[in-house]
């Protein structure tokens, strides 16, 4: 233990205060208030993940939420009973087949990595979601991260100047109950959640305040910091810090969140839907370095017409995949970049009354393209009626292990929670090692 | 597979020191411990002390009394202290001041507010319900510890009932909560498996706990009880084993054997319970209840459990670091900095009928409490106590805070009424809740979230609310700059500025002489927003 | 008026749509995507129709003379011979799912509509494409693929109405394919541009008046939670020739779409059935255009036949055929 008599007025406090402030002319304005000051420059290290450098990866998660269909999409069953309206159609991948809702997917099959024996356990729609973005459970004393927080931790880097956590939920299903959190991760490692418009709050500088004022002011906020911290060396103050050391990062990034920058042509090819749109924002937050975007696209839980629904969503599913898949693969981002494509669980192979799938976890499928993955894999088996996995079953465990290492995350890692050692996902849980390159 | 699972998880939890026979608390001496009648405050400093030159750490002077009164303030009335409870205890020559400054806070309706705020996030995750208006009742009615914890357990009195019916539909949280806020331990984990580290801690004594709640139904809206009923678990080995209440393993709880109801009576129960769901009535009270007893358990309990869990609550409330952490692993192998000291704290506790005002009394007097909270280099190990931890002040801190200072100093200034100024003040702190909701509850191993920063930084809200109101019209009305730095200082960080400090902003304001207005407005909110504002230091 | 059950019997399968043959026996056209002529009383066995099947939901079926024609999700029609129980011939027809087909009132014409939102005219007897009616957007105003859900012929046989997902109806010249007029139920269409971007409604079912001078048009109206047909059934009356409204009727005690319609010859009342996950059929008054009757069914109708006498009517739907009677 050290035993450092405490002195209340360190060397250091002075050397942040009146020298640096006053070297650095003031009415210069547009010079740099305080950046060349070592003790400054100290505040702004994000000393959170200092240690880790990034990796350049992302993961793009569709997030389909009510449960889509997997007889409507990865697991046809035509000419059976349960299996609906929609014929299947050959894929790129001799032997595979896909829903007829699919066209412009099967095409490009051959790229895609489908797990076809989900079985979460859990068909309900909050413990479910939970489920699935979590890996498993929480415990009554332990909330575990979400997927995107353990993401944007490990994947992210200490100088990044954009959100770790980027989160699309326009549509009001599942957006309460499947609120990301970091958990213990802290809130460092927190979403930034758009629930309207594609432009985050508090992100553009009010017109009212010139960029002269809107620096110089945090210049101030600094050194006042500065000196309150200098001998106050805990992680809480440091952390406080570094919110305000990113605020500017986060503004230059705002061009990041402007679709309007886009070329017509390319925003065209994401066609006009509000999933469409964002999923290009998706894209273009994966080329600024954000580790982990949340596409929410709600409102496939088609109790009512099933098929319908499907007839309607699928093909924007479909269209919105492909583009994905191919503007990726044109800037060379699809070695760099994860997609996953899939919801809180599947669809019953019973048809209701209403023309309807109810929820359904036993058998289902999930969908993936990108970095670290087999391409052109199909994983597993259900019977001939989708009723139950037949082959190769999975749990939600193993999807969140095999996304943590397709991306170069060892799913083994632990973290601490005070005392106890809590690893990324449970103990026994394993990647699905023949669908990783 | 399963079972496999289910080994993995014993991993999982905490591996801990040695397993010792006895609790920790079975080993300190009551004999050895202070009379009860001796202060609190004297006490704390005894064992703190001694822990100290054990160490060999000599601790942290006294906070400056600017820093002291803001500290104070912000633990008993939940806000930076008024312009005249500063300035009577910065001036007050008495030697008894600070006894009577905190006294007088307690007694104020401020410590009540707060107080059943902070209740209200340890009890309720900080969600505004019914139960927020009953803590506002109980607070102000300075209703103790154990009856506010009889109250929610029981859960019929108005308001009050929302901490077991928000959790109705969950038992196995319901018992844990019970235990890791009131008892302070988490036992979830002998949920798939004898704990690992606290032997005697089983299966059973997990089932055993939510045994207490295994008869406690929803009844469209209310919290019912049958008095009736057993649950039933099923073993590492898979075999289903019916459970009784057990206290933290303690002996099965002794209880009349309740005979299930015949077809008959099962069929007239529902009756009644239709006719009354069907009016909106409660549910009858059960002729025998097991969650009362659970409160008898508790308050009995020759372990003590009940006391520390508290005690080490209010501590770590006050002074950023708990005598044991973490705050719900208080079992017997989990030893605390100082046993002796949280054994007193909570003998003493119980000796002061559960009165919550005593202890937090007793413990902000201590010097422990009022050291300064700078220190260079490397800090101390938490659990000295050497040196007062800065914590990051809650959202209604914060903002209450925030709120006083950005108003025009006359508005609670020495001119108003007592009268007047209790109405103001009492206006400011209720309607601030709005804006409390832009922060985070701070927690353990707590982060400022960007989301605060892009706030202060971008948005209209906090522009208008802090930059364009009472003070900073003041400051505007000041002729001179140094007149305007240290008025802004005192506002905001209570106290006066340094010579250095003004020199420095003096400068800024000057090389902003073009737009003197303007400049100021980048200084305050450079006050609002900079670290020394944002944490009780 | 009351509806009674009079014989009701279950089936494996959900039953899409209904005809009877020259002979006045029942034929269905099933989930399995087979045409069946079976007994409503479950009695005697049921006789499948013999030639290729159909590759999904056998969702129209309509008699001309002795022939039936059947369309489905498959894009496909195909002819029977309705006394031999045997395929005549079949047609690609449509791009994408058959919704309706029906036969003009002199039984040479079959009109069909699908989801490529084009209705088509064929010579009943031959099969021959006679005109195709396009006027109906592909794509809902919010870029999604929209739905040609119904037709119906007038009394006369010279007018053809169409109807969609978005609510558009439009009448049409049967001999010149010109649109005679067009309207709007915009109540029919459930969309919400913020919380959901999805609906699940449309205009289901059309009728004229034995006048001809009243189109009714069915299906449901404004639904809370899109995730089940947990809204009213609506229907909208309009004097089609000046595109008037003439009275918007919703259920209050049952939920769900109207799926089929049909006018007492006299015009007295309309007939409406469909359902949620429950059945749902409705009894409105012509004089008054209000609801006569509303009441839960056997189950969730998809097509029905009324007996030229208009006391009683075949429904089929989920995995069941029901015969009701109306006095």
């Amino acid at each position: 233990m050290d035993d450092h008599p405490p002195s209340l007025c360190s060397a250091s406090a002075h050397d942040i205060s009146r020298r640096a402030f006053l070297s650095h002319s003031l009415a210069v304005g547009s010079g740099s208030l305080l950046g060349t000051t070592g003790a400054i420059h100290a505040l702004d290290e994000d000393s959170v993940n200092a240690a880790l450098k990034g990796t350049g990866k992302s993961v793009i998660l569709l997030w389909l939420a009510g449960g889509p269909s997997q007889f409507e999409t990865w697991d046809p069953k035509p000419g059976r009973s349960t299996g609906g309206p929609f014929a299947a159609i050959p894929t790129s991948v001799p032997g595979v087949h896909v829903s007829e809702l699919m066209p412009k997917m099967a095409r490009r099959m051959h790229k895609v990595t489908a797990i076809r024996s989900v079985n979460s356990r859990d068909a309900g729609h909050d413990t479910g979601a939970e489920m699935m973005l979590r890996g498993r459970k929480n415990e009554a004393a332990l909330t575990y991260p979400d997927m995107g927080s353990i993401l944007a931790k490990e994947l992210g880097r200490a100088d990044s100047r954009v959100p770790g956590y980027v989160s699309f939920y326009s549509q009001t299903e599942g957006r309460g109950s499947t609120r990301a959190t970091p958990s213990f991760l802290g809130a460092r490692y927190a979403p930034m959640i758009l629930n309207d418009g594609l432009m985050p709050p508090n992100l553009a500088r009010l017109s009212s305040i010139t960029t002269e004022d809107h620096r110089e002011r945090a210049q101030l906020r600094d050194l006042l910091s500065a000196r309150f911290a200098s001998n106050r060396n805990l992680e809480t103050v440091r952390s406080h810090a570094s919110a305000y050391a990113r605020v500017h990062g986060l503004m230059s990034s705002e061009s990041m969140f402007d679709i309007e920058q886009e070329p017509q042509w390319i925003r065209d090819r994401y066609g006009p839907s509000l999933f469409g749109q964002q999923a290009l924002m998706a894209r273009r937050m994966a080329e600024a370095g954000v580790p982990f975007i949340r596409v929410a696209r709600a409102w496939w839980d088609s109790h009512g017409q099933n098929f319908e629904t499907h007839q309607e969503m699928v093909p924007e599913l479909d269209h919105v995949m492909a583009t994905l898949m191919d503007d990726l693969e044109q800037r060379g981002m699809l070695e760099s970049t994860l997609v996953i494509a899939m919801g809180e669980f599947g669809r019953t192979p019973a048809i209701n009354p209403s023309l309807g799938r109810d929820h359904f976890a036993a058998a289902w499928s999930v969908a993936m393209f990108g970095t670290g993955l087999q391409q052109g894999a199909v994983y597993g088996t259900t019977d001939a009626d989708g009723q139950t996995v037949t082959e190769g079953e999975v749990g939600a465990g193993e999807i969140f292990a095999t996304v943590l290492a397709a991306v170069g995350v060892d799913p083994e890692k632990e973290y601490h929670v005070g005392s106890r050692p809590v690893p990324l996902v449970n103990p026994g849980i394993k990647p699905i090692r023949p669908l990783l390159a | 597979m399963k079972t496999i699972l289910l080994a993995n998880l014993v991993l999982l939890c905490f591996i801990g020191p040695a397993f010792a026979s006895e609790p920790w608390w079975k080993e300190v001496d009551a004999a050895s411990l202070p009379p009860l009648s001796q202060p609190i405050e004297q006490v704390v400093d005894q064992y703190v002390e001694q822990l100290l030159r054990a160490k060999g750490v000599r601790a942290a002077p006294s906070a400056a009394p600017e820093t002291l009164i803001r500290r104070l303030a912000l633990d008993l009335a939940g806000r930076v202290p008024t312009p005249a409870e500063a300035n009577a205890f910065l001036q007050a020559a008495d030697p008894l001041h600070l006894i009577r400054t905190v006294e007088e806070m307690i007694d104020s309706p401020s410590f009540d507010r707060h107080l059943a705020y902070e209740l209200n996030w340890l009890l309720m995750e900080g969600k505004s319900t019914d139960f927020t208006k009953y803590l506002a009742a109980a607070t102000s009615s300075h209703q103790s510890w154990d009856v506010i914890f009889g109250d929610a357990i029981r859960g019929t009195t108005g308001g009050a009932d929302q901490f077991v019916r928000s959790r109705i539909k969950d038992t196995d949280k319901l018992s844990n909560d019970v235990s890791v806020i009131f008892l302070g331990v988490n036992v979830s984990c002998a949920q798939c498996h004898d704990h690992p580290e606290v032997k005697t801690w089983t299966q059973e004594t997990y089932y055993g706990m939510k045994a207490f709640f295994g008869r406690t139904f929803d009844h469209a809206g209310f919290a019912g009880e049958r008095s009736y009923g057993e649950i039933t678990y099923k073993t590492v080995a898979g075999e289903e084993r019916p459970v009784r209440p057990h206290y933290l393993g303690g002996p099965a709880l002794v209880e009349a054997t309740a005979s299930e109801p015949s077809a008959e009576e099962k069929k007239r129960e529902k009756a009644l319970l239709d006719d009354l769901r069907n009016r909106k009535q409660p549910p009858p009270e059960p002729g025998y209840s097991r969650k009362l007893r659970l409160v008898e358990s508790a308050l009995k309990d020759r372990e003590g459990y009940f006391a520390r869990a508290i005690v080490n609550r209010t501590w770590h409330r006050l002074f950023g670091h708990g005598l044991v952490m973490p705050l719900d692993q208080m079992h017997g192998v989990n030893r605390p900095s100082h046993p002796e000291l949280l054994q007193w704290l909570a003998l003493r506790l119980q000796a002061d009928k559960y009165d919550l005002r005593q202890l937090i009394r007793g413990l902000v007097l201590s010097a422990a409490y009022q050291r300064d909270s700078r220190w260079n280099g490397s800090v101390p190990a938490p659990d000295l106590f050497a040196m007062a931890i800065p914590r990051p002040l809650t959202p209604r801190q914060y903002s209450v805070s925030l709120k006083m200072a950005s108003l025009d100093p006359s508005y609670l200034g020495s001119r108003v009424t007592a009268e007047d100024l209790k109405k103001r003040v009492e206006g400011i702190e209720t309607s601030s809740g709005g804006l409390a909701s832009r922060f985070e509850q701070p927690g353990h191993g707590f982060q400022f979230p960007v989301d605060e920063a892009l706030y202060f930084s971008n948005s209209q809200e906090a522009q208008d609310q802090y930059l364009n109101g009472g003070l900073a019209n003041h400051l505007d009305a000041l002729p001179e700059a140094s007149a305007k730095i240290r008025t802004a200082y005192r506002a905001v960080l209570g106290r006066d500025p340094q010579t250095a400090e003004v020199a420095d902003l003096r400068e800024y304001l000057e090389s902003r002489s073009d737009r003197p207005r303007e400049a100021m407005r980048q200084v305050l909110w450079a006050l609002f927003t900079c670290s020394e504002c944002r944490f009780n230091h | 008026m009351k509806f009674t059950e009079l014989k009701r019997s279950a089936r494996k399968e959900i039953l899409f749509s209904v005809a009877e043959d020259e002979g006045g026996a029942l034929c269905v056209g099933t989930s399995e995507g087979k045409v069946v002529r079976t007994d409503p009383s479950g009695v005697d066995p049921d006789a499948v129709f013999q030639g290729e099947a159909h590759a999904s939901y056998v969702t129209g079926l309509a008699r001309a003379g002795s022939m039936l024609i059947s369309g489905s999700y498959d894009r496909h029609l195909v002819w029977w011979d309705g006394a031999g129980s045997r395929q005549l011939f079949r047609k690609s027809a449509h791009d994408k799912w058959i919704r309706k087909v029906t036969v003009s009132p002199d039984g040479k014409t079959v009109a069909t509509v699908a989801d490529d939102m084009v209705c088509r005219l064929w010579d009943a007897g031959t099969g021959t494409l006679k005109a195709e009616l396009r006027g109906h957007e592909p794509e809902t105003p919010d870029h999604y693929p929209s739905m040609l859900f119904t037709c119906a012929f007038n009394p006369a046989g010279d007018l053809l109405a169409t109807a969609d997902k978005v609510g558009r109806i439009i009448v049409w010249n049967a001999a010149t394919g010109a649109i005679a007029k067009s309207m709007d139920s915009p109540g029919m269409y459930t969309w919400d541009p913020i919380q959901r971007r999805h609906s699940i409604g449309g205009v289901r079912s059309l009728a004229f008046s034995p006048d001809g001078r009243t189109l009714v048009a069915g299906g449901i109206g404004k639904i809370g939670n899109i995730d089940h047909l947990a809204g009213n059934a609506r229907l909208e009356v309009f004097d089609w020739a000046s595109a008037k409204s003439l009275a918007v009727i919703e259920t209050g005690q049952v939920k769900g779409l109207v799926n089929r319609m049909a006018f007492h010859p006299g015009g007295k009342w309309l007939l409406g059935a469909g359902g949620d996950n429950k059945g749902l059929h409705l009894l409105v008054n012509c004089g008054t255009w209000k609801l006569e009757l509303e009441e839960p069914c056997a189950f969730h109708v998809h097509d029905f036949v009324l007996s030229p006498t208009a006391d009683r009517y075949t429904a089929v739907g989920h995995q069941g055929i029901c015969v009701q009677t109306i006095a």
